[in-house]
């Protein structure tokens, strides 16, 4: 099922004046794909979602399943979700607290008003899939958070929906749990292969699970793309920012004029803006331009001349395997990540940024 | 150690002083009920136990208690049945559907219940006389209704906020039109919130005096409270030992109501109060 938004606006209308939740989206999601609406709380991507399963409906636009118009603003068509066939997964699981496990699962269908011996087929179906035979006579309150988990994936794969969507369905459970939750969700995903809109405010579960990501602030879309495509093209400040733990420094800079070329400086490293990105970005010959670089991309000893710099260690944080080192460089906060294990608070030592793997951006961007 | 122990001290005398201030009315009538010579007024007299009063109220034709009981379960039982049905309508529909003025119908409501209840009366009065239903039970399950409808509704609209709004979310995903959303998801998840409510509604229409009194005129519609307390003794004086011995048992249905469903009203009551 190929899921297609046009143009898609909703807007609030409170006492307090019209609040836009989403604004002029406009993406299409492949068939059996798994997508991801990444952004921080606020920016509309909850409220998306709900426009995909028809629980609002849409101030403009349009939403099409395949070449079905599900809801659109001008034609004046609206599809209950049940019309639709959507399933979702709520953070808070959303388990029917009256039910056991088998009637939770079984109640799209006996809504559906399948055949009792259909129903019982289906259910031990998705409960062997989902590991969760054992617990069919369980009531919702018996059951651990991952265990609900499961059975909320299983009332929702059940019914074989069109398009499964998933509304920050790890964000209740233990960062272990999450972890193996996330791995099995990904494999599940792929076996049942049915289109998948995932929401989410964490940035390692969206790059972990989407095969492409859209990354929403204020109701609108920074970016879309793959993994490695946000990674290491991100589009914009925000995009730079948000995506990638520990984030991206991000340094302002002025911009000055020699011999035609734009140069940038990072104290005494002069750097020159490459032309392309002078042609995207139509920078100006004068102004600030926001230069970024991710952590790992700082390296520590003097291993050029030109780009490095000796800095005095603010912080230290352990991880184990590398090191994260915070130091203040041209009066800002940046962060660097390395394997020297050795490295002390207030110690000055000399980085060496990798020039080739800077990013710049537009000021007015952020 | 010591601060302690004179916490314990004040915290039993307290508890002491508050159970007997409330048992005593009820200890004194069941004492009394179980009295050969109920004339409280007279210290002197001797006390002896008898079950002679309990005899009387359930063979003496005359008393009618049996009747009164059977009215005061059967209208109570109905009002708070329909009340707290409707209450859960009007709180589904304010608590999940998109409805203008929701605050106002609620203080409304409410508004509606401060009205003192003699205020009524002449009215409600005359409109079941041309009505034809004086001494009837609609006369009393009508009124009643109207009247313990508030209480019931900010029960159930308290009770129905605390239900997280995604298990409408995934009824409807699930498939549910909005009628299958309440009888499916809401009222059976809310079984302690309407317990509790139907419980109150009952007892306040099981305890309610002045309708009673004004709408009835004899044992066919007469409700207990108003039975027991137009007893009349063979010389027209008033036989306590009776009336203390039908309260007693009339008491009874209440406290079983309210121990089978302890545990609902208590959670109906405090749901809410502290993260589940």
């Amino acid at each position: 099922m190929i899921l297609t938004l046009l143009d898609l606006t909703k807007k609030f209308s409170s006492l307090r004046g019209i609040n836009t939740a989403v604004e002029n989206i406009n993406l299409e999601v492949k068939d059996r794909e798994f997508f991801v609406l990444l952004g921080p709380s606020g920016c509309g991507k909850s409220t998306l979602l709900n426009l995909i399963a028809g629980l609002e409906k849409p101030t403009y636009g349009e939403i099409l399943f395949n070449d079905r118009i599900v809801a659109s603003h001008d034609k004046k068509i609206f599809l209950t979700p049940r019309e639709r066939n959507v399933a979702m997964v709520f953070q808070n699981y959303a388990l029917y607290p009256h039910l056991n496990v088998y009637e939770n699962i079984a109640f799209p269908l006996r809504i559906q008003k399948t055949k009792e011996s259909r129903i019982k087929k289906s259910v031990d179906d998705v409960a062997g899939i989902l590991e969760i035979s054992d617990l069919l006579n369980a009531k919702p309150f018996e059951l651990s958070g991952g265990q609900k988990q499961r059975v909320a994936i299983a009332r929702a794969i059940v019914r074989r929906p069109d398009i499964f969507l998933l509304d920050e369905p790890l964000s209740n459970l233990d960062a272990q749990l999450r972890n193996t939750t996330r791995t099995e969700l990904k494999l599940l995903q792929r076996n049942i292969g049915i289109t998948t809109v995932y929401v989410t405010h964490d940035q390692t579960e969206a790059m972990t699970l989407g095969d492409r990501i859209a990354v929403l602030k204020n109701g609108r879309v920074e970016q879309i793309g793959t993994t490695l495509e946000l990674y290491n093209r991100p589009s914009n400040v925000f995009v730079a920012a948000f995506v990638g733990s520990p984030p991206m420094n991000l340094i302002k800079t002025t911009i000055s004029e020699e011999n035609n070329n734009l140069f940038v400086g990072l104290g005494n490293i002069k750097i020159r803006v490459p032309e392309d990105k002078i042609k995207t970005l139509k920078i100006e010959k004068a102004g600030e331009l926001i230069v970024g670089i991710r952590p790992e991309h700082i390296l520590v000893g003097r291993l050029n001349k030109e780009n490095s710099v000796k800095i005095k260690i603010d912080s230290i944080e352990s991880l184990g395997k590398e090191m994260l080192f915070h130091f203040t460089f041209l009066s800002q906060k940046l962060t660097g990540l390395t394997n020297h294990l050795n490295l002390n608070e207030n110690e000055l030592i000399d980085v060496t940024f990798s020039l080739d793997k800077l990013h710049f951006f537009q000021k007015s961007s952020s | 150690m010591k601060e302690e122990k004179v916490k314990i001290i004040i915290t039993l005398t307290v508890a002491v002083f508050m159970v007997l201030f409330c048992l005593v009315p009820f200890i004194y009538m069941v004492v009394t009920s179980l009295s050969k010579n109920p004339d409280f007024l007279s210290l002197q007299s001797s006390f002896g136990w008898t079950f002679g009063n309990y005899k009387n109220i359930f063979t003496a034709r005359t008393l009618h208690f049996f009747e009164y009981l059977r009215n005061s379960i059967i209208v109570s039982g109905v009002s708070a049945v329909v009340a707290v049905f409707i209450a859960s309508l009007a709180a589904y529909s304010i608590t999940r559907l998109s409805l203008p003025a929701k605050s106002f119908i609620l203080l409304f409501t409410l508004s509606m219940s401060m009205f003192p209840q003699i205020s009524l009366v002449g009215y409600l009065f005359s409109l079941m006389t041309k009505l034809g239903w004086i001494n009837t039970y609609p006369a009393l399950i009508f009124p009643y209704i109207a009247w313990i409808l508030p209480l019931s509704l900010w029960i159930l609209v308290s009770y129905f906020m605390q239900l997280p709004k995604e298990l409408d979310k995934a009824a409807i995903v699930d498939g549910c039109s909005t009628w299958q959303i309440l009888y499916r998801v809401i009222l059976p998840v809310a079984k302690p919130g309407l317990f509790s409510a139907a419980l109150l509604a009952f007892i306040f229409a099981f305890n309610e005096f002045m309708f009673a009194l004004m709408f009835t005129t004899d044992y066919t519609a007469r409700t207990i409270p108003v039975g027991i307390a137009l007893f009349q003794g063979l010389h027209g004086e008033i036989p306590w030992g009776n009336i203390m011995a039908a309260a007693t048992i009339t008491t009874i249905p209440i406290v079983i109501l309210v121990l089978i469903f302890q545990k609902n009203i208590i959670q109906g009551l405090t749901r809410g109060a502290v993260k589940g």
